[in-house]
């Protein structure tokens, strides 16, 4: 890894009641996924919170649901994943860590060059499986 | 893409924890794309293509006065 990445996972806090439309079953699972993928390198920097109390940064990464895991780009870009990345979608997670500490995605120089032309919001989202 | 413009988010959802969302966005294969609600594809797209679809809802010519289209 070149430069820093901080990685913001949010999740909710367990608690003895369960409230309907709160569950997260993956929320722990997740959690211990990125807590020891942290302590492999001193440059990834894990945020962690709460999503139903932690409102300012929920709203600013514009999070909608949990568990979810928010890299931000140096451009100001972000990338969110929703659910925990298992399986192959795992590598595509350390994919986009790995791009954004070199700062450059593995795209072509023609299509980086165009997509800098884009002057209203995209939003892409991509459905997955792990497999 | 989103690494490229502040104005490109992306986000990666994985379905089997998120039925509802699979439902509304009626994913019935994976990998589905869904662009600003507008675009969607099923599949993976060759990189120019995904630019242009991208292009197609991200950029607009600005009109002589300054005003975007």
């Amino acid at each position: 890894m070149k430069g820093n990445v901080t990685i913001s996972l949010f999740t909710t806090t367990p608690s003895v009641l369960a409230i309907p439309g709160r569950e997260c079953p993956t929320c722990p699972e997740t959690q211990k996924l990125l807590q020891d993928l942290a302590g492999l390198s001193p440059k990834l920097d894990l945020k962690q919170y709460d999503f139903f109390s932690e409102t300012e940064e929920r709203d600013r990464y514009g999070v909608e649901r949990v568990p979810a895991i928010v890299l931000e780009a140096q451009a100001g870009s972000l990338l969110r994943y929703y659910g925990i990345p298992a399986g192959y979608e795992f590598a595509m997670f350390l994919e986009g860590i790995n791009s954004i500490s070199r700062g450059v995605s593995p795209l072509a120089l023609d299509t980086r060059k165009k997509l800098r032309k884009v002057n209203h919001p995209v939003h892409i989202q991509v459905f997955v499986t792990p497999s | 893409m989103a690494l490229e413009n502040k104005l490109i988010t992306a986000d990666v959802v994985e379905i089997q924890e998120f039925p509802k969302l699979a439902r509304t966005y009626n994913v019935t294969s994976v990998p589905k794309t869904v662009i600003n609600n507008v675009v969607q594809f099923n599949g993976a797209l060759p990189e120019d293509q995904f630019l242009n679809k991208v292009l197609g809802i991200g950029y607009r010519e600005l009109e002589s006065n300054g005003k975007g289209a």
